[in-house]
């Protein structure tokens, strides 16, 4: 067990190498650099027009005036610290600009993944159970609209209609439980569409198995078959699923953040990504990386608690 | 995906002759369909997803939304980018603009139509970059294994671990943004899903005995991986790719929607969408009816994917 952890977190080491690499060599291919884009937005806010020798200067003061080996090699030394320096944009130290976001991503994923599980596992297993009747038909034509519909464009059929005809709900930016709603119900649509689908699906598979048969003749009710034999096995997959959603919520939710104005971390690797912000990019990177390889991990430990066949490979 | 068929399949190619091949080859899982089978396989899979209504509906959607981009010219009522009309801004559907006008006076409906002729080409752009790279990267690490596989198995966490978007926003800000960026953002982005699943079925194909006797009759490793392993892996490819060409067209929407997709005045369905979202307090038809356009053309491709997994796989 302890070993699996480990040899999990070594193998992780250059999967993030690889990340950090590909993310400092991506941008700075880039045409254009940050000194540039932030001449060009202190010239349109108007406070302030700055010459080519300012420009000049900014490049050094941010040191990306050095060769691209050197600010690599410094780059590295400095993120193996965990340090991976100031916003350009704030001038604050990155992990504050994280932590200050990450409560808003938390909550939107918390109550996105909890309204997904609720409906999308239930609706997964009635599907199932049900097969072949009208509500099995219906759930899984719901579940195909799910995944259909662009998050985009729910999220603003929702705002328009709960936020701006009928007032009952905000739709825009954070303040109370209230005004969760809207985005995570929009975000939860989609996985919800999916989760039906693996559930489904995986469950199906499970009650043909022999197992299932056997506890049916050992006279077992079928209430019990479902929940406790076809059922657990039937979860693997779906946990699986389950985590990369996660991950994916934690790491924040461009599009519908942007619907809804959330101040979470989609919006700012996306502000990041405009402004060049590279050590922002490059420590939203890292910790999006560690994020899912922490998540995968968890994952897989977990399949040893739902099938007890399964050990340290 | 289902190595029980795969395996039972591959022999197959070889004895097509026989009358009773369908029969023993496949038991169908589906009481109902024992009376359709025979023939060969694609024919029973054609027949399978013939009778599959929810298919059927998918495909004539589809087949609407083509004729649609197709005929866009004679069916578009105004010119969708140079028609202005500026007394008639952000109007609700009427007699003359059946979607109604958005905040130039274009006419909706004329856009809408042209955009499919964006959007279709963009989804089927994608998925032939991720299919034309991923599938012989996916045959390779499988078939040779060792240091090859090891690379791409690297590489596969490394798009694993990038939330979503972020990659195919990462190329575009290296390219610049633009239609041509989109589709090239969203095919490399989606390499790794065709690689890896090409990869798993090599792997289990590769041990197969008729690769063995491929290969003890003197056949090349090219032959062997087109003639042998490509034949048969070809199945869950085409349901990958059908599905992916829906989240090709949602994921460049959604880029588009986000302002680094198609550039004005040019507009797909995900560009309409973000600019009636400025304006949909006048005219909620400049989102409903784009956004709707989207919905409907990725519904039709959903169903007609899923028909095609259950008729290609039929013990589901």
């Amino acid at each position: 067990m302890i070993t699996h952890i480990v040899r999990r977190v070594l193998i992780a080491i250059p999967t993030l190498w690889i990340v950090l690499t590909l993310v400092f060599v991506g941008f700075r291919l880039v045409p254009g650099d940050a000194a540039q884009s932030m001449m060009a937005q202190a010239a349109q806010s108007g406070t302030g027009s700055m010459s080519a020798q300012d420009v000049q200067r900014l490049r050094h003061q941010l040191g990306i005036d050095r060769p691209l080996l050197v600010q690599y090699g410094d780059f590295l030394s400095h993120a193996v610290r965990l340090d991976f320096g100031r916003s350009y944009a704030s001038d604050r130290p990155v992990f504050e600009e994280i932590g200050d976001r990450l409560p808003y991503t938390v909550e939107l994923a918390a109550c996105s993944l909890l309204l997904a599980i609720l409906f999308g596992i239930t609706a997964g297993i009635l599907a199932a159970v049900y097969h072949r009747t009208v509500l099995a038909t219906a759930l899984v034509g719901l579940a195909v609209l799910g995944i259909s519909v662009p998050n985009f464009f729910l999220g603003t059929l929702l705002a328009l209609l709960f936020g701006v005809e009928l007032h009952w709900l905000p739709v825009a930016g954070p303040g109370g439980i209230r005004s969760v709603i809207l985005p995570s119900v929009t975000i939860a649509v989609g996985l919800c569409a999916v989760l039906t689908r693996y559930m489904r699906a995986s469950l199906l598979d499970a009650l043909h198995q022999d197992f299932v048969r056997t506890a049916r003749a050992k006279g077992l009710s079928e209430r019990t078959v479902i929940l406790r034999h076809a059922l657990r096995n039937a979860l693997v997959p779906v946990v699986t699923v389950l985590g990369l959603m996660a991950a994916g919520l934690l790491n924040g939710v461009i599009v519908v953040e942007n619907v809804f104005a959330w101040p979470g971390l989609g919006t700012m690797i996306l502000g990041a990504i405009t402004a060049r912000d590279y050590p922002l990019i490059e420590a939203t990177t890292f910790f999006f990386a560690l994020v899912f390889i922490g998540v995968n991990l968890l994952v897989d430990l977990s399949y040893r608690l739902l099938d007890p066949r399964i050990t340290s490979p | 995906m289902t190595p029980s068929r795969v395996s039972q399949r591959a022999p197959l190619a070889e004895t097509e002759a026989l009358p009773v091949a369908g029969e023993w080859a496949y038991p169908p899982a589906d009481d109902e369909a024992v009376g359709l089978i025979s023939g060969s396989w694609s024919l029973q899979a054609a027949r399978r997803l013939l009778a599959n209504p929810s298919a059927m509906a998918g495909l004539l959607l589809l087949l609407l939304i083509v004729l649609l981009a197709l005929l866009a010219p004679l069916i578009a009522r105004y010119d969708p980018e140079t028609y202005h009309d500026f007394l008639a801004t952000n109007q609700l559907p009427s007699g003359s603009h059946w979607f109604g006008t958005d905040y130039l006076g274009r006419d909706l409906w004329s856009r809408v139509v042209y955009g499919s002729r964006i959007s279709l080409p963009v989804g089927l752009g994608v998925v032939a970059i991720e299919f034309g790279i991923g599938v012989p990267l996916g045959l390779i690490a499988g078939y040779t294994g060792k240091l090859v596989d090891d690379l791409l198995m690297r590489l596969v966490d490394v798009k694993l671990a990038l939330p979503g978007l972020l990659l195919p926003l990462g190329v575009i800000a290296i390219l610049g943004p633009s239609l041509k960026s989109t589709i090239v953002a969203l095919g490399i982005a989606g390499i790794p899903i065709y690689a890896r699943l090409v990869r798993g079925t090599t792997l289990k194909l590769r041990e197969q005995d008729y690769v063995a006797a491929a290969r003890s009759m003197g056949c090349g490793n090219l032959k062997i991986l087109f003639r042998h392993v490509l034949p048969n892996i070809l199945d869950p490819l085409i349901v990958q790719a059908t599905l992916s060409l829906g989240g090709a067209i949602l994921a460049a929407s959604a880029l588009s929607y986000l302002g680094v997709g198609t550039q004005p005045p040019t507009a797909d369905w995900g560009t309409l969408l973000s600019s009636g979202y400025e304006h949909m307090f006048q005219a909620w038809s400049e989102v409903a009816f784009p956004g709707l356009a989207v919905c409907l053309a990725v519904l039709g491709i959903n169903l007609l994917g899923d028909g095609l997994a259950d008729a290609l796989n039929p013990r589901l």
